[in-house]
C-alpha cells in the first residue's frame, strides 16, 4: 500500500468527524500553548539572572584567612532534629589579619596562564546611615580600575567608576538601597564597620546590576576606606580573579590554591546553590506543564479508540481489499499525527502572541532574582521546537495503542458478522 | 497582626503606655506591644555583622506574633529574666560563630558598645529574619540605641488577620501616627507571590480545560453513535430536556471517575513531594528556608480541584447534550429504516 493512500484515508476519516475532532485538537493546542509560554518565561527569567550574575561576580574569588576563626574547628554546630546545638566552647583567637602581601600576590596570580585580571578586595559588612535611616550593607573596598577589569563594574554604574577613583571618600551604592533610603549621587552618608570605626562618605554614583540581592545590599568604596572601616589596615580579605575562558574557572581555582595556599572558589562553585534552586524550580514547573500535554494525549487516544470502534466495518473492507495490518495502523497513526500537528500549530501561534504580550506586562514590585520590571521572555526557536516535539511525540504514542488494536481486527470475522 | 514599621524615621513615641491604651480602644485591635527597633553592629571576637535589634517585652511579644515557638536552646522566660540577654537569628549566630552563653557586643552607629549575653537562638524560617535580626529587652535596647524611655513603634495584633489594612487606616485617623499593616509592609513580596500563584492557577486550569476538551470530543462522538437510540427515545415521548440530561450525566460520570483517580493520585504525590529534600543552602534573596519541598496539605486544595472539574465537565457536556436534544426523531428513524 502506498503511504499516499494511508494519508488519503486518514484525511477522509478526519473530515467526516470534524465536530468531535475539534475539541481534541484544541486540547493539544492548549497544551502546546501552556508549555511554550511557561518555558519561555522560566528560561527567560533564569537566563537573564544567570547572565547578570556572570557579569557582576568574579570568575574566581581567592579568600584570605578570616580573622578570629583559626581555632574554629573546635566550635561545632550540628543540625540535630532541626536545632543548632553548640557542642564545644573554645575561645576563638584573633588570627592573622587578612592578606598582607596582596600586591605581591596580585603579580603572582597575573603570571598564571589563563588568568586575565586580578583585583584585591577588602570585604565585610557595615552599617550605613543616611539622615535618620540606617541599613546593613555588604561593603566592598576595591581599587575601582582593577575591579573593572575583573567584573563589568563600570558598565553597571550609573555615572562612572572614575568618580570613585577621584574621590577618596567616595562610595557607590546599589540603586535599590539608594531608593529605599531616598538618597542620590551627591548625598552624604555615614558608615560604621568593625569595632565602632566610622567614616563620612559621599555617594558618587549608583550601582545597577539587575541582580536584586546586589542592588539592595552592595556598597563599593576605595580600598583604603574599606581597610579602615573593616579593620584590615594594609591588608585585603581576598582577591577577585577573571579568567579568559569561563569553563576553566574551577580548574584555575585549584591552580590558584596550589600557588598561593589560599582557599579559592570558582564562579561555578560559588553559585552551585543558585543552580540547585533553579533546577528544583524547573522540575516542579515542568512536571505541571507536562501534565497538560499528557492530558491532551489522552484526548487523542480517546478519540482514536472510538474512531477505531466506529470504523470496524471499514477496516474489514480495507483489509479485504488487500491493505496490510501495518497499513491499517498507519492510517490511525497518521490521523493522530495530523491532529497533533494541527493542534501544535494553533498552540504555537497563540503562544507567540502571548509571549509578546507578557514581555510587555509589568511585574508587581521587585523581589525576584533579577530586578526586571516586566516578564522576561525567552524567544529562541528551541522554546517553540521543544514544545512542538513533545506534543508530536505524545500524539504519536497516543495513537499507537488504537492503531495496533485496529491492525489486530480479523477482516473475515468483521465482514461475516456485519449487519 | 500589624507588623511594626521599619524604624527608619525615628519619630519616637515618648509615651508608649498612653498610646497603647488609646490603641486598645480602637475596634478590631486585640493586643498591643511596644517595640524599639534600630540598626546596630553586632560583634563577637573580631567578626561584625549589621543587625536589626528589636527591643521587646518578651512575654508581651509572645502574645503578638508567633514568637515563643521560634526559640531554640532557650525560652522567652530566659530572655525576660536576663536583662542583658539577647536572642539571635540562627543564620546570624552561625555567621558570627556564636552559641548560647557567649557574650556579644552591640554597638549603634556612633554609640557606645554594650555587652549582651546570648540566651537563645531564633528560627522563623524566613531568611531575612533569621540572618539579620536580634531581640533584646526593651530597656537594654533603649540604652544601646540611646533612646531614653521612648519607643519608636507600637505593634498591634488585630482580631482578624485579614483585615489588618482596614484597622491600620482607622488607627491612622484616630491617633495621627503612621500605621502600616502587614500587607503594606510586604506588598512587594505579596505582589510577586500573587502573580506567580495566578500563573500556576492558569496553567493548571488549562490542564483541566484540556481534559474537558477530551470529554467534549468523546461525547460528540457518542451522540452521533447513538443517534438511532436518541430517535427512538424521542419517538417514545422522552422530552428534549431529559435527552440532554442523559449526556450531561454521562459527562459528569466521566469526570467523577477521573476526579476520583486524580484526587487519590494527588494525595500520594503531595505526600511524596513533601518528603523531597530541598538541598539548597539558605542564601540572601531567599524568602523562606525549608528542609523539604514545602507543600500545603489542605482539604480546600482538593475541594477547589473537585469543584473546578465538575464545572468543566458540565461545560464540556453542554454542547453535545444540546445537540442531542435538537435531533429530529422522525428523520432519524426514517433514515435508519431505509
Amino acid at each position: 500500500m502506498s503511504p499516499r493512500f494511508a494519508f488519503f484515508v486518514a484525511g477522509r476519516y478526519l473530515r467526516t468527524r470534524v465536530r468531535s475532532t475539534v475539541p481534541i485538537l484544541l486540547g493539544v493546542g492548549v497544551g502546546v500553548f501552556v508549555m511554550t509560554v511557561m518555558q519561555s518565561m522560566m528560561f527567560g527569567f533564569q537566563g537573564q539572572a544567570l547572565e547578570i550574575l556572570l557579569t557582576v561576580t568574579p570568575s574566581i574569588v581567592v579568600k584570605g584567612r578570616e580573622r578570629g576563626v583559626e581555632q574554629d574547628e573546635g566550635r561545632v554546630y550540628a543540625a540535630r532534629e532541626g536545632t543548632l546545638v553548640h557542642q564545644t566552647r573554645l575561645k576563638p583567637v584573633e588570627a592573622e589579619k587578612g592578606i598582607r602581601n596582596y600586591r605581591v600576590l596580585e603579580e603572582r596570580l597575573r603570571g598564571i596562564p589563563g588568568i586575565e585580571a586580578v583585583a584585591s578586595v577588602v570585604q565585610g559588612r557595615a552599617l550605613l546611615r543616611y539622615g535618620t535611616r540606617e541599613r546593613g550593607v555588604s561593603l566592598f573596598g576595591v581599587a575601582a580600575r582593577d575591579y573593572d577589569r575583573v567584573i563589568e563594574f563600570n558598565s553597571k554604574v550609573i555615572g562612572s567608576v572614575e568618580d570613585l577613583v577621584r574621590r577618596r571618600d567616595g562610595i557607590i551604592l546599589g540603586f535599590l538601597l539608594a531608593e529605599e533610603l531616598g538618597l542620590a549621587a551627591g548625598s552624604r552618608v555615614r558608615l560604621a564597620g568593625a569595632e565602632g570605626r566610622a567614616l563620612d562618605l559621599r555617594v558618587v554614583a549608583l550601582f545597577q546590576s539587575g541582580f536584586t540581592v546586589l542592588d539592595r545590599t552592595a556598597a563599593f568604596v576605595n580600598l583604603p576606606a574599606g581597610q579602615t572601616l573593616l579593620g584590615y589596615p594594609g591588608a585585603a580579605t581576598g582577591m577577585a580573579v577573571k579568567v579568559s575562558r569561563h569553563d576553566q574557572a574551577p580548574l584555575l581555582a585549584r591552580r590558584v590554591e596550589w600557588a598561593t595556599g589560599l582557599e579559592s572558589q570558582s564562579w561555578q562553585e560559588a553559585n552551585s546553590n543558585i543552580f540547585a534552586a533553579l533546577r528544583q524550580q524547573n522540575t516542579t514547573t515542568f512536571a505541571t506543564v507536562w501534565m497538560t500535554i499528557l492530558v491532551a494525549g489522552f484526548g487523542i487516544a480517546n478519540g482514536l479508540v472510538t474512531a477505531v470502534l466506529e470504523k470496524r466495518r471499514d477496516i474489514g473492507i480495507l483489509r479485504a481489499m488487500g491493505l496490510t495490518a501495518r497499513g491499517i495502523s498507519a492510517v490511525f497513526v497518521i490521523e493522530g499525527a495530523l491532529i497533533g500537528l494541527a493542534g501544535t500549530g494553533i498552540g504555537l501561534f497563540l503562544a507567540s502572541w502571548a509571549i509578546d504580550v507578557m514581555a510587555r506586562t509589568p511585574l508587581p514590585g521587585r523581589g525576584g532574582l533579577s530586578t526586571a520590571s516586566t516578564f522576561v521572555m525567552l524567544r529562541t526557536p528551541l522554546v517553540f521546537l521543544s514544545a512542538a516535539g513533545v506534543a508530536l511525540l505524545v500524539s504519536l504514542v497516543a495513537s499507537l495503542f488504537p492503531a495496533l488494536r485496529a491492525a489486530r481486527y480479523d477482516p473475515v470475522e468483521i465482514i461475516r458478522t456485519a449487519k | 497582626m500589624a507588623r511594626p514599621p521599619l524604624p527608619d524615621e525615628q519619630r519616637d513615641i515618648l509615651n508608649p503606655s498612653a498610646l497603647q491604651a488609646r490603641l486598645r480602644e480602637v475596634p478590631g485591635v486585640a493586643a498591643t506591644a511596644p517595640l524599639v527597633g534600630g540598626q546596630v553592629m553586632l560583634g563577637f571576637s573580631g567578626a561584625w555583622e549589621p543587625v536589626t535589634l528589636n527591643g521587646v517585652v518578651p512575654t508581651r511579644q509572645a502574645r503578638m506574633v508567633q514568637f515563643a515557638q521560634n526559640f531554640q536552646s532557650g525560652t522567652v522566660d530566659d530572655l525576660e529574666r536576663n536583662p542583658h540577654g539577647i536572642v539571635l537569628g540562627t543564620i546570624l549566630a552561625e555567621r558570627l560563630r556564636v552559641g548560647v552563653g557567649d557574650r556579644v557586643v552591640a554597638r549603634a552607629l556612633d554609640g557606645t558598645p554594650v555587652s549582651l549575653r546570648v540566651v537563645a537562638l531564633y528560627r522563623s524560617m524566613v531568611y531575612d529574619v533569621d540572618s539579620g535580626t536580634a531581640w533584646a529587652n526593651l530597656a537594654r535596647t533603649q540604652a544601646v540605641l540611646g533612646l531614653g524611655g521612648a519607643v519608636n513603634a507600637v505593634q498591634v495584633r488585630t482580631v482578624d488577620f485579614n483585615r489588618a489594612d482596614e484597622v491600620a487606616a482607622v488607627i491612622e485617623r484616630a491617633v495621627g501616627l503612621d500605621a502600616e499593616s502587614w500587607m503594606e509592609a510586604n506588598q512587594n513580596t505579596l505582589g510577586l507571590l500573587t502573580m506567580f500563584g495566578a500563573i500556576m492557577y492558569v496553567v493548571t486550569a488549562f490542564t483541566m480545560t484540556v481534559a474537558g476538551f477530551g470529554i467534549a470530543g468523546n461525547l460528540v462522538m457518542t451522540v452521533s453513535e447513538k443517534t438511532f437510540d436518541i430517535g427512538v427515545l424521542k419517538a417514545m415521548g422522552m422530552p428534549a430536556a431529559r435527552i440532554s440530561a442523559v449526556f450531561l450525566v454521562l459527562a459528569f460520570l466521566m469526570m467523577s471517575i477521573g476526579l476520583g483517580i486524580g484526587l487519590t493520585a494527588s494525595y500520594f504525590l503531595v505526600e511524596a513531594i513533601g518528603r523531597i529534600p530541598t538541598a539548597i543552602r539558605p542564601q540572601p534573596g531567599m524568602l523562606v528556608i525549608s528542609e523539604t519541598l514545602p507543600v500545603l496539605r489542605s482539604w480546600s486544595m482538593y475541594a477547589v480541584s473537585a469543584v473546578f472539574a465538575l464545572v468543566v465537565s458540565v461545560a464540556a457536556g453542554l454542547s453535545p447534550a444540546l445537540r442531542a436534544a435538537r435531533l429530529e426523531p422522525l428523520g432519524i428513524i426514517r433514515n435508519a429504516a431505509g
